[in-house]
C-alpha cells in the first residue's frame, strides 16, 4: 500500500514537470515571435524543472534514508533554477530589442520605437517648446534636453 | 519506478531534438539564444534522472554547478546576439 502511494507521488511529479517542458518546447514552433517565444519558456525553467528536481529527491529519500546533503542541494538548484532563468529572460529581452528582430504584424504597442512625449524636440529651437517640453524633476535652465535624449537603437557605445 | 524516470528522461530528451529543430529552421537569431537556453536546462534534468538509474547522489552535484553556470551561458547567448554591444 506505502509502495502505491509513493509511487504515484514520484510519478506525479516527474511526469508533470517532463510534461511543462515538452509542452514549452512544443509552443516554441506555434508561435510567431521572438519575444513571445521568451514568455513560453518560463514555465518549464520555473515550474517544470523544479518539479523532476523535486520527485528526483523524494525518490532518493524513499529508496535510502533521509540526508541532509540531499536536500540541500535540492533547495539550492531549485533557488537557483528560478533566479537564473528571472535574469537571463530580462537580459535575453533587452539583447533581442536591440539586435532588431522583427514583431509579429499583430502587435498593438510598441513604445520604445517612438520618442517620449515630454522630450522637447531639438530642431524647432529652445523659446517656443521649451517650456512644455520639459521633463519632469529636471531644471530647465536651457541646453540640457540635447544631453538625456534617449535613442532605442543605437545607444551606450560608450559605456 | 524506473519506468517513471525513464519516461520523463525520454521527455526531455525529445524537448532537446524539437528545440534543435527549432534552432535549425530558426530566421533571426533571437529566437536561437531563447531556445538554447531552453535546451541548455533540459540537459540538466538529463542529469539528475541519471541519478537515480545509476545509484549515485553524487550527479546531483553536477546538477547544481550546471544551474548555477547557467546564467554565464544565458548572458554570453545575449552579447553574441547583439554582436559585442550591453
Amino acid at each position: 500500500m506505502e509502495e502505491i502511494i509513493m509511487t504515484s507521488i514520484v510519478g506525479l511529479l516527474m511526469i508533470g514537470g517532463g510534461l511543462f517542458v515538452i509542452n514549452s518546447a512544443i509552443a516554441m514552433f506555434r508561435v510567431h515571435d521572438a519575444y513571445e517565444r521568451l514568455s513560453a519558456m518560463t514555465p518549464a525553467t520555473g515550474l517544470g524543472l523544479p518539479l523532476i528536481v523535486i520527485g528526483v529527491g523524494v525518490e532518493h529519500t524513499w529508496e535510502y534514508r533521509f540526508e541532509w546533503e540531499v536536500w540541500g542541494r535540492v533547495a539550492i538548484i531549485v533557488t537557483a533554477m528560478i533566479l537564473v532563468s528571472s535574469v537571463g529572460s530580462n537580459v535575453l529581452g533587452r539583447a533581442v530589442y536591440m539586435s532588431g528582430a522583427p514583431l509579429d504584424p499583430k502587435t498593438m504597442f510598441n513604445d520604445l520605437a517612438e520618442e517620449p512625449a515630454w522630450l522637447a524636440d531639438p530642431s524647432s529651437g529652445n523659446n517656443a517648446s521649451s517650456e512644455q517640453a520639459t521633463p519632469p524633476g529636471i531644471d530647465s535652465a536651457g541646453g540640457s534636453s540635447d544631453a538625456n535624449e534617449p535613442e532605442p537603437k543605437t545607444s551606450r557605445d560608450e559605456e | 519506478m524506473t519506468a517513471i524516470v525513464w519516461v520523463t528522461m525520454i521527455m526531455l530528451g525529445a524537448s532537446i531534438l524539437i528545440g534543435l529543430a527549432r534552432i535549425a529552421t530558426a530566421t533571426d537569431g533571437g529566437t536561437r539564444a531563447i531556445v538554447g537556453d531552453l535546451v541548455f536546462f533540459s540537459g540538466i534534468g538529463i542529469i539528475m534522472g541519471l541519478s537515480i538509474l545509476d545509484e549515485s547522489s553524487v550527479a546531483i552535484d553536477a546538477a547544481v554547478l550546471a544551474s548555477i553556470v547557467g546564467v554565464l551561458a544565458t548572458v554570453a547567448l545575449a552579447r553574441i546576439i547583439t554582436r559585442g554591444r550591453r
